[in-house]
């Protein structure tokens, strides 16, 4: 049998055309997969570092962390000189905000991948105030009947002069007039609170009828630390007495007295920064202590008993802050007689602080446990933060991430070029440190 | 002469003080023989004797001394022979102890006369002996005792310990007569808001004092507030289930318009647990009020033993998720771990222990296993009631603490010891 062969000669040659278009059509398809197998393994890359810049931007911003936890600013090397780490580079800006807090921006730069991470942070003073609260006690807090609390700022003018607020049918100042306690708070009818309620952890707050708090009734994570009381060393210089309607100054300065009296109506100015130690503190009937503390504090730190008597009063001179406080070790409690006027804050960590009816208070007060009349009023003065620090807890991290978010990356420039960071910023990794060696002060 | 005059007034006064003084120094003959056993036992003190004998010796006086010992108990300190013995509150309790266990009767009618008495201290004596001595009926004398009436209070003078008092001894009259809710019904319903205060915040956290709390609710608006606060309270760190009655009596205040109940409801419901207010607590927590909304967050994280990062967004999607899971594959956990297949019961236990909403539901279920033949099933049950993290199994965690096989009886351990600490939350209830 024979194969019929067409051997027309027209169509001599259409077998190869066929073939070169067929193979043109493979070529064209096999550099189309090429080229996009090329692409796809860019951008996988590019995906890859962009991930790994990611990372690496976490990993800055933790390092700040670290900075700040160890007392330093949060910056960490800058564009002009950054960390350099697994391969890539980073830096971070930290920025102060206002109430202790920082915003931190790191940006990282790994082969093509360009991030930037920004923190805003939280960071607790190293020591916090001693007084954060209008009334702090360790045993069980107790606002009797119609107790109002509420703040103002002595540094800003009178109490009356800040009135301006009206709620639950109280004319109030500011709302940061906070109670605490290491055990329950409560609050008996119409009890009023313009501020937080913390009991401490595990506690809780109770409210009777008609009873209000402005803020957070939430407990405490940790107790507050009364902190023993430290007492300066200075040369003894024997008793002190202002004898009755004497007057008598005391200027700025560290004294140690053993015995301190103003006697029955005598007045006694004392001008800050000074802080004088003695044995017993007694304030006369009547008498007066004047504190000028424009220039800074005037604390006493009082080793046996604070003894007030009927009618004693310390103020601030005009134009003055009210920043006076008493550090009382002994175990004697203190009693503010009927219808005393108490300025300044009270610390007596062994002690129980009692107000007799008709007192009214403008400072803050810690003590072992608190009492008090019916309807009193307590204005916290926002001064007393500024000065007189307490401890932190144990353990207490100062740090807290309050939020975190991608950032932009600034300068633009550095996301439209996509060359090796050491490249774009100039720099050579011989000469670059670590992060941990980059912290700035 | 005038002049002269006034001196020798003081002299004179000074000459007839004397006496006086000396006699209170040494003390009233008849007065100190009356106290003398008291006095005897109460010194003991100082030389080391325990309390308790004191207060066997001073029970074994009797009704006879019922009067002295009221008297004594209305005072800060008892004459002697020389000078006076200071009452501190060691010495008042150990008084106090003996006059309780002498019993009612020797006391009813000296508390009923000291009701009315003009001496504060003499009415306080009647209010703590109706706590330690009393019956629910007592209750009245005690209130009338700690609120003296309007028309007289001008001659009586305030004892402002007396509402503590009346507080403790209601405390104590509830733990030991549960009866005595009875009798403090109207007494709270009809008191003064102070007083109501004090005696609500004497109820205590039996299920039938938080019942008593929640039959309150609603009934005096002025009420409510302190009946909520109580309830958080005494219900803090008790273990679930509570009264599905109460927990829904408790959540309608979540919609009150006055913060200060909404407030004080979403911290009840904190301590209730209650699932069913997840969707309210979550509006409350996205508004505006940040002390609301800070209740609200608390509640959550209470009821689900989540520590999720305090952000409206992350609680609705978390939640949605879990409505979702317990809506599907969850509704049939309890036919699955009722199963044979111990690869699958596995799973299941797995798949549970990754969740939170329905855990003091699915918890029973998951306990049950805990007697399981298989080891390995009880092992993992005893994981998932750890990442459970509720007190509901801890009963039946603590009988396998004594299981045969070693390896479950620590892993029964390890989830008691999750729940030893803070039985509501546990570390490991931390996925963001």
């Amino acid at each position: 049998m024979k194969l019929a062969i067409d051997r027309n000669p027209s169509r001599a040659g259409s077998a190869l055309v066929s073939v070169v278009v067929l193979l043109l059509g493979i070529l064209v398809m096999g550099y189309a997969f090429f080229r996009s197998t090329l692409s796809n393994q860019r951008s996988g890359r590019e995906s890859l570092d962009e991930q790994r810049s990611f990372y690496l931007a976490e990993a800055g911003l933790h390092e700040s962390f670290e900075a700040i936890r160890s007392g330093k600013s949060g910056n960490v090397g800058s564009a002009a000189e950054p960390a350099l780490l697994g391969g890539g580079l980073l830096w971070v800006v930290a920025t102060p905000l206002p109430d202790d807090r920082r915003s931190l921006v790191c940006t990282a730069m790994l082969g093509s991948g360009r991030n930037a991470l920004e923190a805003v942070v939280h960071v607790a003073p190293e020591k916090p105030p001693l007084f954060t609260s209008t009334l702090n006690s360790k045993d069980v807090l107790t606002l009797n009947e119609g107790v109002m609390i509420d703040s103002f700022d002595s540094e800003k003018g009178t109490y009356a002069s800040q009135v301006v607020n009206s709620a639950h049918g109280f004319a109030y100042a500011g709302a940061n007039g906070d109670v605490r306690s290491n055990s329950d708070v409560i609050l008996n009818a119409h009890g009023t609170v313009f501020g937080d309620a913390t009991p401490g952890p595990g506690h809780s707050v109770s409210l009777a009828t008609g009873a209000f708090v402005e803020g957070s009734v939430e407990a405490a994570q940790e107790a507050f630390v009364f902190p023993p009381i430290e007492f300066p060393v200075f040369p003894a210089q024997g008793n002190y007495t202002v004898p009755n309607l004497g007057a008598a100054a005391l200027g700025p300065g560290n004294y140690d007295f053993d015995v301190f009296t103003i006697n029955k109506d005598a007045t006694l100015q004392v001008t800050g920064p000074a802080t004088i130690v003695c044995d017993s503190f007694t304030g006369g009937k009547t008498a007066k202590l004047k504190i000028n503390a424009t220039n800074g504090p005037v604390t006493f730190y009082v080793r046996g008993a604070y003894t007030h008597i009927s009618g004693f009063e310390a103020s601030a001179v005009s134009g003055s802050p009210m920043a006076l406080a008493f550090m009382v070790e002994g175990t004697t409690n203190v009693v503010f007689p009927n219808l005393t006027k108490v300025r300044g804050a009270y610390y007596a960590p062994n002690a129980d602080i009692l107000f007799a009816s008709g007192n009214e208070c403008w400072g803050a007060f810690a003590a072992k446990k608190i009492s008090m009349s019916n309807d009193m009023r307590f204005h916290f003065d926002e001064t007393l933060l500024k000065h007189w620090s307490g401890e932190t807890g144990e353990d207490g991290d100062r740090l807290t991430v309050e939020s975190w978010r991608k950032a932009a990356v600034t300068p633009s420039g550095l996301v439209s070029d996509r060359r090796d960071p050491t490249q774009v910023l100039h720099v050579d990794d011989e000469d670059l440190l670590s992060p941990g060696q980059s912290w700035k002060d | 002469m005038e002049g002269l005059t006034l001196p020798a007034a003081l002299l004179a006064l000074g000459w007839l003080a004397l006496p006086l003084s000396a006699a209170r120094q040494q003390g009233d003959p008849a007065e100190v023989a009356a106290f003398a056993p008291l006095v005897a036992e109460l010194a003991g003190l100082e030389r080391g004797l325990a309390p308790e004998r004191a207060v066997q010796r001073i029970h074994a006086l009797g009704s006879p001394s019922a009067g002295v010992l009221f008297d004594a108990l209305s005072r800060d300190e008892l004459p002697r022979t020389e000078g006076a013995l200071v009452l501190g509150e060691r010495e008042h309790e150990v008084l106090l102890e003996g006059a309780g266990r002498i019993g009612r009767d020797a006391f009813a009618p000296l508390w009923r006369e000291a009701a009315t008495d003009a001496d504060a201290r003499r009415r306080r004596t009647a209010i703590e002996l109706v706590g330690r001595a009393g019956r629910p009926a007592d209750l009245e004398i005690a209130i009338q005792a700690a609120t003296p009436s309007a028309d007289v209070e001008g001659d009586l003078e305030v004892d402002p310990a007396a509402l503590p008092a009346l507080e403790t001894a209601t405390s104590r009259l509830l733990t030991r007569d549960p009866g005595a809710l009875r009798a403090l019904r109207p007494a709270i319903l009809h008191a003064s808001p102070e007083l109501s205060g004090y005696l609500i915040r004497a109820v205590g956290p039996t299920p039938d004092e938080r019942a008593f709390l929640g039959d309150l609710l609603g009934l005096d608006a002025g009420l409510d507030l302190p009946l909520l606060s109580q309830l958080a309270r005494v219900t803090r760190g008790q273990p679930p289930p509570f009264d599905e009655g109460l927990v829904t009596h408790v959540r309608a205040y979540l919609a009150e318009p006055d913060r200060q109940l909404a407030r004080a409801a979403a911290m009840a419901l904190a301590e209730l647990q209650d699932e069913e207010a997840l969707p309210h607590l979550l509006e409350l927590a996205q508004g505006s009020d940040s002390a609301l909304a800070g209740a609200a967050f608390l509640a959550m994280e209470r009821t689900t033993g989540l520590s999720l990062p305090r952000r409206g967004e992350r609680w609705r999607s978390w939640l949605a998720d879990e409505q979702r899971w317990l809506a599907g594959e969850g509704a049939r956990v309890p036919s699955l771990l009722k199963g044979n297949d111990v690869q699958r019961i596995l799973e299941t236990l797995r798949e549970v222990a990754r969740h939170r909403l329905g855990r003091q539901r699915l918890a029973p279920a998951v306990a049950q296993l805990l007697h399981h033949g298989d080891r390995l099933v009880r092992m993992e049950a005893c994981r998932t009631l750890e990442a459970l993290a509720t007190p509901v199994a801890r009963a039946a965690l603590e009988e396998v603490r004594a299981d045969r096989d070693a390896g479950v009886a620590a892993a029964a351990g390890r989830a008691l010891r999750t729940l030893g600490g803070d039985p509501m939350t546990s570390p490991r209830a931390m996925p963001d």
